[in-house]
């Protein structure tokens, strides 16, 4: 079982600045730490959450069948789902909108999502000077998922 | 040739040699800092980082002037020249070789010292002038600092005027290449003498006058363009200044030991301003390093502390001189 | 030559200064004119040869005696209206002030002996240290008077003291 050492006691005499000026003057030959940013990328750790992305499989398909669990999850209100349901049960989503400026990437909304359709980004190049990108939509004019496997049943 | 010619070419020299020193101090303090801290300076522009300067200078040329509008118009500004003339005015006696210094009168140190103490009256004015708050607390707590850390700087540069026996800064230089650095006899001198310059140009650990994060830029605040720009010039002036007059009092001035001053020559010159250098590395080191001391910290520190140690020193100094002497002439 | 220059351009500058310093509006201002006034005193005490007295009218005077005019200034000030002086003109203080400086000028004038001559080369400060504290020069007032600013500061200290404790 690892103890604590019991903490130094300050003694009367300054011998904490001959160990800073130690430190000091060895810090002058030691690497820099900071990440030069144009010139050096970031190294992400495979967790770090960035704005929400849709997952598209390989054909293109979407896994979100427009439930609206994440709209309910988000703190902030950030997701809005314009669907549609139509008359054989089945949904079309209008519009999948997304407040990314607003968002704090909480990731609270891909917790929520039942049908794992939504993931935390690795993107963080997110600065934008045209004012289209501040909300965005995610999906637009598809059909959500849980329509085209009912397609698949009734075919 | 005409001595008003020979005076006008003189300070033009001067402020040559400040404005260079200025160039290059601020480059160094940038980039000491940053690798002390575990960074690099700048690095963007040009080779290493080297035309930053430039690009500030451009910046701080170009500024609006503007000064605030409740602000005394008059103290606003005239307070960058009472902060600025005296610290250029203090380079003249400086002395750089055997044969360059500009101003070689009997009294230079008390000279020196006695400009060294005009620029704190320009940094109230600065501060009382621009009448905000963050002003007016930087310039309260810079002169209260400056002239509390005044008393044992003038007692700490004593004991070399007793051990060379003349105020000519070029005299004691001299008697230090005859006998011994100063700064091996007079170590408590020279360590307070740092202490006190440290204090006197207002870096940390006792820069509570432009403590960034309280006080935005202490008196400064106020000031934009090129007034900031002689405020900031003037910082570094002092800087080499106090760090000249360390290294002409207690480090030899232009003299290493055991070459005459004739096989020097040119040499003297590099010899000094390399040993200025080191010494405002050590000045930049001890900012990068320590942590700010608090208002009335200093101030006791300055008062109740400092000041004895100094006189104590000059009076045990004097004694101790006096027995050797004594124990020369009787042996 | 440069004497006579250098004295008219610091007297200028002093007699400016002092008309400023009890004319201008603003205290704070008047308290940097009396500062002017000192430093042309330095310059002025210069071209007559004493050195040392002119350094140490700037080191005192400009950085110690003038600081403590600036603090005063600042401490006593309450509000912005306190930082104003009226600017009353009253003509007994000007018929008196006129006669004052009538009566110096026509002693200065009259008696030759007053005026001297400036000694060509300053003194030297060994000459210097060793006339102020020598027993048959003034290390009697010398100690007389660090003796009064021991008191004075002892006294200040007291008065400033805390007086619960």
């Amino acid at each position: 079982m690892m103890t604590q050492a019991p903490p130094r006691p300050q003694s009367k005499w300054p011998f904490g600045l001959f160990r800073a000026a130690r430190i000091a003057a060895k810090n002058l030959f030691r690497h820099n730490v900071v990440i030069q940013y144009p010139k050096e990328r970031y190294n992400q750790p495979k967790r770090s959450r960035w704005a929400v992305e849709q997952i598209f499989a390989d054909d293109g398909s979407i896994k979100c069948t427009a439930c609206k669990i994440c709209e309910q999850s988000c703190p902030d209100h950030c997701i809005e789902i314009d669907v549609e349901t139509r008359q054989d049960k089945t949904k079309f989503i209008h519009s999948w909108h997304y407040e990314r400026a607003a968002c704090m990437m909480c990731g609270l909304c891909v917790e929520a999502c039942p049908f794992g359709a939504i993931r935390m980004g690795h993107d963080y190049e997110l600065a934008h000077r045209e004012p289209g990108l501040k909300s965005i939509d995610l999906l637009t004019e598809v059909e959500a998922a849980g329509a085209r496997k009912k397609e698949a049943e009734d075919a | 040739m005409n001595p008003w010619l020979v005076a006008l070419l003189r300070a033009l020299l001067i402020l040559l040699v400040m404005l260079l020193n200025g160039a290059m101090a601020i480059y160094m303090l940038r980039k000491v800092l940053g690798h002390a801290h575990l960074r690099l300076g700048p690095t963007e522009l040009g080779p290493a980082g080297l035309a930053q300067l430039l690009a500030d200078i451009v910046k701080l040329l170009v500024k609006e002037d503007r000064h605030p509008n409740r602000s005394d118009r008059w103290l606003y500004i005239i307070a960058p020249f009472i902060v600025f003339v005296p610290s250029f005015m203090t380079f003249a006696f400086i002395p750089f070789s055997n044969k360059l210094v500009a101003a070689n009168p009997d009294l230079s140190l008390l000279m020196m010292l006695a400009f060294m103490s005009i620029p704190p009256l320009g940094i109230f004015a600065a501060g009382w002038a621009s009448r905000s708050k963050f002003a007016t607390i930087g310039a309260v707590r810079a002169v209260g600092g400056m002239i509390t850390y005044e008393i044992p700087l003038l007692l700490s540069a004593l004991p070399p005027v007793m051990l060379a026996g003349s105020m000519n800064l070029q005299a004691i230089v001299v008697s230090q290449s005859t006998s011994i650095w100063y700064v091996l006899p007079c170590l408590p001198s020279f360590i307070m003498f740092l202490i006190c310059a440290q204090m006197e140009t207002s870096q940390t650990p006792f820069d509570m006058t432009e403590a960034d994060q309280e006080l935005v830029a202490g008196f400064a605040t106020e000031y934009s363009a090129m007034r900031f720009g002689f405020m900031y010039l003037a910082e570094f002036a002092e800087n080499f200044v106090m760090a000249a007059l360390a290294v002409t009092l207690f480090l030899g001035g232009w003299t290493l030991p055991g070459i005459s001053a004739a096989a020097l020559g040119p040499f003297a010159v590099l010899v000094f301003v390399a040993k200025c250098y080191i010494l405002i590395f050590l000045f930049m080191m001890i900012r990068g390093t320590y942590s700010r001391y608090r208002v009335d910290h200093y101030m006791e520190v300055g008062w109740k502390r400092l000041l004895p140690i100094s006189v104590v020193w000059i009076m045990v100094f004097a004694a101790a001189l006096r027995v050797i002497a004594m124990l020369k002439g009787g042996a | 030559m440069l004497n006579a220059i250098a004295f008219v351009i610091l007297g200028c500058a002093i007699i400016l200064g002092a008309f400023s310093v009890v004319t201008v509006r603003n205290v704070m201002h008047a308290a940097y004119w009396l500062l002017e006034v000192a430093v042309a005193v330095a310059g002025l005490y210069y071209f007559m040869s004493a050195e040392y007295i002119a350094i140490m009218q700037l080191l005192i005077y400009v950085g110690a005696v003038g600081m403590l005019v600036i603090f005063t200034v600042m401490i006593t000030q309450r509000s912005q209206v306190d930082n104003e002086r009226p600017g009353v003109f009253s003509l007994f203080a000007f018929i008196a002030s006129g006669l004052l400086f009538a009566a110096i000028a026509y002693g200065v004038i009259k008696s030759p002996s007053l005026v001297a001559s400036a000694p060509q080369a300053p003194m030297s400060l060994l000459t210097f240290g060793q006339q102020l504290f020598s027993t048959n020069g003034w290390v009697l007032a010398f100690e007389i008077a660090s003796l009064l600013l021991t008191v004075a500061l002892v006294a200040a200290v007291w008065w400033t003291k805390d007086r619960d404790n």
